[in-house]
C-alpha cells in the first residue's frame, strides 16, 4: 500500500543505484586479452612498415593510423582490465588479493609503456600480464583454463577458458 | 536527516529490488554489515552493503554475489537505510 502510494511522487524522489555494470553479471576476461594482442599487433605492423617501399606520404599516413590504434587498443586493454578489478574481483583471501593486484598492476605498467614506445617487448609484456590476469580470473570462477596459440598474427599464445 | 530514496538494479536482491524504496537518515558511525547510500566516484549515488570500515577507508559489496564490490573513504557515505518500502510491505534492513 505504502509502496504504491509512494509510486504516485515516484518523480520526486531521488534514487540510488543498486549497481551492476550493465549486462549483469557479465565478466569475461577474454576482452582483456583481445586488447593485448591487438595492441602487439599493432606494433608489429608499425615496426614492418619501414620495410614495405611506401610513399613518404603513405608512409607517414600508416605510422599515424596505426600509432592512434596502437595507443587506442593499449587503453582498451587497461580499461576493461580496470573494470573487472574493480567491479568483479572479489580475492577469497589475501593471497588471491596480492595476485589480482600485481597481475592488473603489471597491466597497467606495460600497457601504458606500449602506448608511449614502440617495443615489441612492451606487448608481449602486456600479453603476459592479460594472461596472469585471465588465469586468476577464471580462476576465481572456478572454470579451468587452456593457453593456445592465436590463429592469426601475431600467433602468440594466450590464456582461454577451457569451456 | 531522514531521507527517502529509490533503489535502481538488481545487485542488492533479494534484499532490495528494483524499485523499492528505502528509508534512511544520517550515520553516526558506519558499520560493517549495515546498508549505505554511497557517493561514488564513477557510478554516482549507489546503494551497498558495508562489508569493512578502518578509520577513514571502507569497503563495499552486494547482495547478488555478481554485483560490484569497490572501496571508498568513509566520507562517501552519505546515510544508512534504515526501513525499506517493498511491494510486499515494510521490513527493517
Amino acid at each position: 500500500m505504502l509502496h504504491k502510494l509512494l509510486g504516485q511522487f515516484d518523480t520526486h524522489i531521488d534514487t540510488a543505484s543498486a549497481h551492476c555494470d550493465i549486462p549483469c553479471g557479465i565478466y569475461d576476461a577474454r576482452i582483456v586479452t583481445y586488447y593485448a594482442v591487438s595492441a602487439l599487433r599493432q606494433i608489429d605492423i608499425l615496426l614492418s612498415l619501414k620495410d614495405k617501399g611506401l610513399s613518404d606520404t603513405a608512409f607517414a599516413m600508416q605510422v599515424a593510423r596505426n600509432t592512434a590504434k596502437k595507443e587506442e587498443m593499449a587503453e582498451n586493454c587497461k580499461h576493461q582490465t580496470r573494470i573487472i578489478w574493480g567491479d568483479f574481483m572479489k580475492p577469497k583471501n589475501q593471497e588471491d588479493m596480492a595476485k589480482c593486484h600485481d597481475a592488473a598492476h603489471a597491466i597497467m605498467l606495460a600497457g601504458s609503456a606500449v602506448k608511449q614506445d614502440l617495443h615489441r617487448e612492451d606487448g608481449e609484456k602486456l600479453v603476459a600480464a592479460a594472461n596472469e590476469f585471465a588465469k586468476i580470473f577464471w580462476a576465481s570462477k572456478g572454470v579451468k583454463t587452456k593457453t593456445v596459440t592465436t590463429p592469426y598474427a601475431p600467433n602468440v599464445e594466450v590464456v582461454e577458458p577451457d569451456l | 536527516m531522514v531521507g527517502l530514496i529509490k533503489v535502481t538494479g538488481v545487485s542488492m536482491a533479494p534484499l532490495l529490488n528494483d524499485g523499492d524504496y528505502i528509508l534512511t537518515f544520517k550515520p553516526r558511525t558506519p558499520r560493517a554489515g549495515r546498508f549505505y547510500v554511497i557517493a561514488h566516484d564513477r557510478h554516482g549515488q549507489i546503494i551497498k552493503r558495508l562489508s569493512a570500515i578502518n578509520g577513514q577507508m571502507a569497503s563495499f559489496d552486494s547482495i547478488n554475489p555478481e554485483g560490484s564490490s569497490g572501496e571508498i573513504t568513509a566520507s562517501q557515505i552519505k546515510a544508512r537505510a534504515w526501513l525499506a518500502i517493498t511491494p510486499k510491505g515494510i521490513k527493517r534492513l
